[in-house]
């Protein structure tokens, strides 16, 4: 062999390898959802608010159709899933950020939107009526009325008009679609009601929940033994924004010191909950006391008037609630037990929220207000991310309970860049929009102390 | 101060500030002569050059003795060219089904550099600069990367000096000491992301952040043993020490304004400052042991190599200023075996070579990330052997490293899941003489 020779035949070497290099990686499809011991053809769902798909203030189908129940019925191949869907701005409009700093959120100026498919001559699939309790499930009573002693409560009548139709109670228009697979949820409403009003009594009593969610679940058994089930679990809801963005405290302007609010009975305690309610109070210095710093609006000294009982949940009360939400849960579990369902724990995905956090693309989302990235701008209801957390929860279980295999939701699907307005983050760098802030707010620290309206 | 920025001049100044890609487990190299590797790297028996400094040095008296009398140095040098293709497809829940990835196509250089000369009667002493490590990671289109949070760019840069004395205790059995000084740098880039405030969950890109540690040294040892029992068997074993490098450096934080004056200040009071940071990066010990056949005009090899990945825990990053900013890249990485299998076949004017290699991952599924995809290898050799003049050789290899698509299993702990898969091709030349 002469150097030529080995040249040459290094160099084809050297080709001959390169030009064996494998192509890219082909693009996974995802597979096609396995029902296993479930039937997932005909999906409906019962629920409140967050089943409903409500975010900051309202419903809108650009949100209806993030929540965790459509996610749901879209990953596990229901055949359909029709909604109550609402036309942008939303019902009622939803609230915006105006202002980062000072806080300023409202939905003011937006336009009302409208239900869009009532001409369905079938009952929807998602039967979830924000405002709904458990009672309403199975009973029609209250649909389109007061509920005694409190006054007409507009925007609820207006969900059970353009939801239930008059077309009988939930659960029976639930059952006349011929259900394979139901999920529940049903709880929140019996204790948020009360507590976001200052209240530790929920409107139902835990031996009462007992006795109507036992007779929902008599009723699907018997009516409709086919489906199969999932139940979800009811929240701590004190543990959410609504309850936890404002401290019980302050500072003193003059030494520094902590100094509590003035709650309706007085200096407020550490483990007492003000609620988001209370920021216009807040804003013009009641609850603060005389000398102390105005977290909310600096401007607007301390003029030592007490919050009202609405707006602030005492520790007792805040005891009582939680100690409902734990009665609630008792019972959803003993029959989710008895039906063989399967239990989808939202309490405890919240209590991961709110204690250790959810991870998404490298970034740890918690419950903080407008900051957290999980709670739209009602400081109440999940943000489309959490709702696919939460639709991933439930793929977990039901594969569990029924051996199924669902995918998992894309949660970058689920991301959006805002959860007040239609701008979906996928197909463009998602930029932070809101309204006027280059305006209003030349500066917005981490961890200021925010304020709502 | 004064002495490191002399060792880092040093250590650029012999090229090896050449990034670098990895194709052994972790992120390990194997690729130090072309004779052994054009084996698939089964010479810790057989080797017969310089390059034995790495492979088995303990050889290195019998090496340097191959001409009776002769007391002239025995060289080896080269290098190899690396280039690797790694691609990447998503799963849900994140970046989701139909996401798919891939790095910039590079070619990196790896340098060669071998001495070994007799010294009395028995013994050998040779000194080599090589690469048993390094890491390079470009991933393609950082501003729209799904894993960018995680990197978007990464070099592990490995500089190792060894020095070897050899003993030939009878004509049977020759032992070796090692002393290595390896220096090492790493450089990595990722994105910072920050969810919009009051969005619904997206996020956005915040921030460049750049970290990197200059050349470091650190210090290991190593032994080797070569046993020639009869003309046609060899055998040798070599242990290669462990080394743990505290590089130290710079992190920058550069922040992408996204338009919104407020969040933009929120974002520019929540960056860290510029400032120094330190690292722990660890360089795994290695054992070896293969046993040679050499009958007439044929030598057939196989090796066992043993790595002890086990050591690589995690990748700490520590700042000065902040030390609420430091993290800990978990890895707890596995130990790993890898068989190496290769024949050489010297013909009258010319030698052929080829091999095969198997080596096992050493990351556990929750540690394969956009960083580090790491997987099974399988590597198939061809190499050449020439002599152009009297006492002159040429050797060049070809290895082709296909590696198994790897998934995380949904559990990589930066919560990115998917599947890699990589190709690397290496081609490599070494020139051999006596000077």
């Amino acid at each position: 062999m002469n150097a030529r020779t080995f040249l040459w035949i290094a160099a084809a070497l050297f080709l001959g390898g390169a030009l064996a290099a494998c192509g890219k990686i082909e693009a996974i499809t995802q597979p096609a959802a396995q029902s296993g011991n479930a039937n997932f053809r005909t999906y409906v769902a019962m629920g409140t608010s967050i089943t409903a798909g409500w975010e900051s203030g309202g419903l809108v189908e650009h949100h209806q159709t993030k929540s965790y129940a459509y996610l749901f019925a879209h990953q596990a191949g229901a055949s359909a899933f029709t909604i109550p869907s609402v036309s942008a701005d939303g019902l009622p409009p939803l609230l915006r950020i105006l202002s980062l700093n000072p806080l300023f959120i409202t939905n003011a100026g937006r336009t009302p939107g409208a239900f869009t498919n009532l001409g369905q001559p079938t009952s929807y699939h998602n039967m979830a009526v924000p405002y709904s309790t458990v009672f309403d499930a199975v009973d029609s009573i209250y649909y389109y009325t007061a509920i005694p002693p409190n006054p007409p409560n507009p925007e609820r009548i207006l969900m059970f008009e353009n939801i239930a139709r008059h077309r009988g109670t939930i659960l029976q228009q639930v059952l006349g679609q011929g259900p394979t697979f139901i999920s529940i949820e049903y709880g929140s409403n019996e204790v948020l009601g009360a507590a976001s009003s200052g209240s530790g009594t929920p409107l139902l009593s835990p031996p009462l929940f007992d006795a109507i969610y036992d007779t929902l679940m008599a009723n699907i058994a018997r009516f409709a033994p086919q489906a199969n089930l999932a139940l979800v679990t009811v929240p701590d809801v004190t543990t959410i924004p609504f309850f936890t963005t404002f401290p019980p405290y302050t500072v003193s302007l003059t030494t520094g010191a902590p100094v509590s609010l003035v709650g309706p009975d007085g200096p407020l305690a550490p483990a007492d909950l003000v609620l988001l309610r209370a920021a216009d109070s807040l804003a013009i210095g009641t609850g603060i006391p005389v000398g102390g710093y105005n977290y909310v609006n600096p401007a607007a000294p301390g003029n030592g008037r007490p919050l009202l009982d609405s707006q602030v949940l005492n520790a007792l009360e805040s005891a009582e609630i939680q100690s409902a939400v734990a009665a609630e849960n008792t019972t959803i579990r003993d029959a989710a037990t008895t039906a063989g369902a399967a239990l989808v724990d939202l309490n405890g995905l919240l209590r991961e929220a709110s204690t250790t956090g959810l991870h998404y693309q490298g970034h740890t989302y918690a419950t903080d207000f407008v900051t957290g990235g999980l709670f739209s701008l009602d400081g109440v209801h999940p943000t489309d991310l959490a709702h696919g957390f939460i639709a991933n929860l439930m793929i977990d279980a039901v594969n569990a309970k029924y051996g199924a295999h669902i995918p998992h939701v894309n949660l970058s699907e689920s991301a959006t860049a805002t959860s007040s307005r239609l701008q979906p983050a996928r197909g463009s760098k998602p930029m932070p929009w809101i309204q006027g802030a280059d305006r209003l707010c030349p500066i917005v620290m981490p961890g200021d102390v925010i304020a709502a309206r | 101060m004064r002495v490191r920025r002399w060792w880092s001049w040093t250590a650029l100044a012999l090229g090896l500030g050449i990034p670098v890609t990895t194709h052994a487990a972790g992120y390990g190299l194997y690729e130090a002569g072309a004779a052994a590797m054009g084996m698939a790297g089964a010479a810790t028996a057989g080797i017969d050059d310089a390059s034995a400094l790495f492979y088995n040095p303990a050889a290195l008296t019998r090496i340097v003795r191959e001409e009776e009398g002769d007391r002239r140095g025995v060289w080896y040098l080269g290098g190899a060219m690396l280039n690797p293709f790694t691609s990447f497809a998503g799963v849900n829940p994140y970046p989701g089904y139909g996401v798919t990835e891939e790095m910039d196509p590079n070619v990196f250089v790896l340098p060669s550099l071998f001495y070994a000369r007799p010294v009395g009667e028995r013994w050998a002493a040779g000194a080599g600069l090589y690469s048993p490590y390094g890491l390079g990671v470009d991933w393609k289109d950082p501003d729209t990367f799904t894993g960018r949070y995680i990197v978007t760019e990464a070099q592990l840069q490995v500089a190792n000096f060894g020095f070897t004395a050899a003993y030939q205790v009878n004509p049977m059995v020759s032992v070796a000491a090692v002393g290595n000084v390896l220096f090492s740098q790493v450089q990595l880039k990722n994105r910072i992301l920050q969810p919009i405030p009051g969005g619904g969950g997206a996020q956005t890109d915040v921030a460049d952040a750049k970290l990197d540690a200059h050349w470091e040294p650190g210090y290991g040892w190593g032994a080797a043993i070569s046993v020639k029992p009869s003309d046609q068997w060899r055998a040798g074993a070599t242990y290669r020490g462990k080394i743990i490098t505290k590089p130290s450096g710079d992190a920058d934080f550069e922040q992408i304004l996204t338009g919104n004056t407020a969040f933009d200040a929120a974002v520019a009071a929540s960056l860290p400052p510029d400032q120094g940071v330190s690292t722990v990066l660890r360089f795994p010990a290695i054992w070896a042991a293969g046993v040679a056949w050499t009958p007439a005009s044929w030598t057939v090899e196989g090796d066992l190599v043993f790595t002890e990945w086990s050591l690589f825990s995690d990748l700490p990053l520590e700042f000065d200023q902040t030390p609420s900013a430091n993290r800990t890249i978990v890895e707890d990485y596995d130990d790993a075996l890898a068989i190496r299998l290769g024949a050489e076949h010297r013909l009258a004017s010319w030698t052929y070579r080829f091999g095969y290699y198997f080596e096992q991952e050493a990351a556990p599924p929750a540690s394969v990330s956009p960083l580090l995809p790491d997987t099974k290898r399988h590597g198939v050799s061809l190499g050449l052997g020439f002599e152009p003049w009297q006492g002159v050789t040429v050797d060049v290899y070809n290895l082709g490293i296909f590696t198994e698509q790897r998934s995380t299993e949904g559990v990589n702990r930066d919560g990115y899941d998917g599947e890699y898969k990589t190709y690397v091709n290496a081609f490599g030349l070494n020139v051999g003489f006596r000077w």
